[in-house]
């Protein structure tokens, strides 16, 4: 009774420990998941709750690694697949990553790490970070309630047993903490591809778009679960109104620096621009303080524009120096074709998630962190069969600093899942998971290493992207 | 949990393990475990629960009285995919055979204002029992746990 109690409705801890690392064994429960396949399925129980039952938006800091667009996620709660990444946080937030986010194989992308993810339709590309960029995020602490196992072992009850309520299980990892949607992207470029000189580069992003992770984690909220099983019926229709969606940014300002490149000499003096990418509605100008090392920027959103209000800001900040001794290396690299070895749902296969003829891919190129969905550039991923080969002829400029190389990386998905974009809508599949096509990771110490012809094969040999390096005029 | 159940999922625990180590797949041991349900059964239990839930956000608003209406198109096409599903599992069959009364009800139902409200009560009452009935049998069958993508 006691147990069921504290499941139900009782404030899960006092505010001063909302700072603390949660236990993924025992918090997860209190704070609203339910470890249950059938609720996640059927809307009667959050794929998100908030850590400690709290909606403050939290922040962290640190370097991104393991970039990538999800191969598969749950139905219920996406209209996109999400953007995923994983933040090795600075130590005064460490507290942000849960005791599940240490369990499990020590080479997985998540171990140690902050898991991010924000669905790929509210995220313009312009933002997607790649390997090693550094991150301010503001974000949604949530638990995901979708995973509260790593493995099916005797000693993992809570696999055994889904949506029994264990909390006391021996060697159960339980959920893992995570921001969810995130409300704010600060991605400050390791290895700027775009400026035609050697200038550091941060770009933003602030958006009220919530997505369905907002709302599941705020209706569960605002609709404690009737029992340990589901939540009640005022759950689900809150999940179904669109205005759910909304998360407040206006509730503060957010304030950001962009440090410049090392100083090429005494004389030369710091330069700054900003690109629009056309992406802002409703938003405030920024405010930008220049200093000897940098600039400061703050965007003032605190009590901007009106409650409940569509709100999104974007723009890229650049940062250099009067002289530039050593401008970057103009790469073209063209991309000549793309060959699918094994499409993954040939015509003629019948088993789940087959049902409709040829495979259809999502495929992604990152270059340097020029992110392109090669859908755009080859319609043909939509409907494939083995052995075909796609033409791209396609050319990225990339601007690759002195010291700095090109990393070359390809993935994506084959589509099973129903409804979420931008896979089809595939009415006639029905499957537990998406396929995966494998990944292509080319990386060249230097721009110099990168000249020249290639062909690469995915990891998983499904398919082979074939493009050519050279020098721009 | 009852100590026979525990005392259940602690015997049959090893057992199975040990036959999933055998088997040698690059799969994790979860998603191998839920590829071991039979596939027919694993299809219906997924398109039950999600057309459960269908069926429960179409009426949830109309049955709380927030709003006039149900969609009933989005049932219509939940009961079109879940007459495909062929289940084996005799709880399973029963579970669809009942969602697709609830479903068939909550769309003919829908000619008055009272009606349709009354028509998405009983709709959500259903679905109720439809999820008892699938918890039950992922505590019979825990690896459908391995059927929740990312």
């Amino acid at each position: 009774v006691v147990a069921l109690a504290c499941l139900l409705g009782f404030p899960a801890v006092s505010s001063a420990a909302n700072s603390q690392r949660p236990n993924s064994q025992t918090q997860p429960l209190a704070d609203g998941c339910q470890r249950n396949p059938t609720g996640l399925l059927s809307d009667t129980s959050p794929e998100w709750v908030y850590v400690y039952k709290d909606p403050k938006t939290r922040e962290a800091e640190g370097s991104l690694t393991h970039t990538h667009t999800a191969g598969g996620d749950l139905p219920e709660g996406h209209d996109w697949y999400d953007l995923n990444s994983n933040v090795n946080v600075l130590p005064q937030y460490a507290y942000l990553v849960s005791t599940a986010n240490f369990t499990g194989n020590t080479t997985d992308e998540d171990y140690g790490r902050l898991h991010v993810e924000w669905e790929t339709g509210t995220v313009p590309s312009y933002v997607w970070p790649t390997e090693g960029d550094q991150v301010q995020l503001w974000g949604s602490w949530v638990w995901d309630c979708g995973h509260w196992g790593t493995s099916f072992s005797p000693s993992n009850p809570d696999y055994l047993l889904p949506g029994q309520g264990e909390t006391n299980c021996s060697g159960c990892p339980g959920e893992r903490t995570e921001f969810h949607p995130m409300h704010v992207m600060i991605v400050t470029r390791a290895n700027p591809y775009r400026p035609l000189s050697t200038e550091s580069e941060s770009d933003a992003y602030i958006s009220t778009d919530g997505t369905q992770a907002h709302a599941e984690a705020q209706c569960a909220l605002e609709n404690p679960p009737s029992n340990i099983y589901t939540y009640p019926p005022g759950y689900t229709a809150c999940i179904t109104d669109p205005a759910n969606r909304y998360q407040r940014v206006n509730d503060r300002d957010y304030t950001f620096f962009v440090p410049a490149p090392p100083k090429p000499s005494s004389t030369a003096t710091l330069t700054w621009r900003t690109e629009d990418p056309g992406v802002s509605v409703n938003a405030p100008n920024e405010t930008v303080q220049v200093l000897s090392n940098g600039i400061q920027v703050t965007i003032p959103f605190k009590n901007f524009g009106k409650p409940g209000q569509t709100q999104v800001y974007g723009k890229r900040f650049f940062v250099g120096w009067s002289a530039d001794p050593t401008p970057p290396a103009d790469l073209k690299v063209h991309f000549t074709g793309l060959t699918v070895l094994h499409s993954l749902d040939p015509p003629g296969t019948t088993g789940f998630g087959t049902d409709d003829p040829g495979g259809e891919w999502n495929l992604y190129l990152d270059a340097n962190g020029y992110w392109q969905l090669l859908n755009d550039w080859a319609p043909g991923l939509g409907f494939l069969f083995d052995g075909q080969t796609l033409p791209l002829d396609q050319t990225v400029d990339l601007h690759v600093a002195s010291g700095r190389g090109v990393r070359i990386f390809l993935h994506g998905r084959e589509c099973d899942l129903p409804k979420i974009k931008p896979c089809p809508a595939n009415p006639g599949e029905l499957a537990d998971d998406n396929d995966l096509p494998g990944e292509v990771l080319d990386q060249f110490p230097s721009a110099a290493a990168a000249i020249g012809s290639h062909t690469s094969t995915a990891d998983s040999g499904d398919y082979q992207v074939s493009y050519t390096v050279s020098y721009g005029p | 949990v009852t100590r026979e159940r525990r005392l259940g999922a602690l015997i049959l625990a090893p057992l199975i393990a040990l036959a999933l180590l055998g088997c040698g797949s690059q799969k994790t041991g979860k998603q191998h475990a839920a590829a071991k349900l039979p596939a027919l059964d694993r299809r219906a239990y997924l398109e039950i629960a999600s057309d459960s839930g269908t069926l429960r956000v179409s009426v949830v608003r109309a049955a709380l009285g927030q709003s006039a209406a149900v969609d009933t198109a989005a049932i219509a096409d939940a009961r079109r995919r879940l007459s495909l599903a062929r289940p084996r599992d005799a709880l399973l069959v029963r579970l669809k055979a009942q969602l697709l009364g609830a479903c068939s009800e909550a769309i003919s139902q829908t000619r008055s204002k009272a009606g349709t409200r009354r028509a998405a009560r009983k709709a959500l009452t259903a679905t109720d029992k439809v999820n008892d009935g699938l918890r039950q049998y992922a505590a019979r069958h825990p690896s459908v746990a391995g059927l929740i993508p990312d």
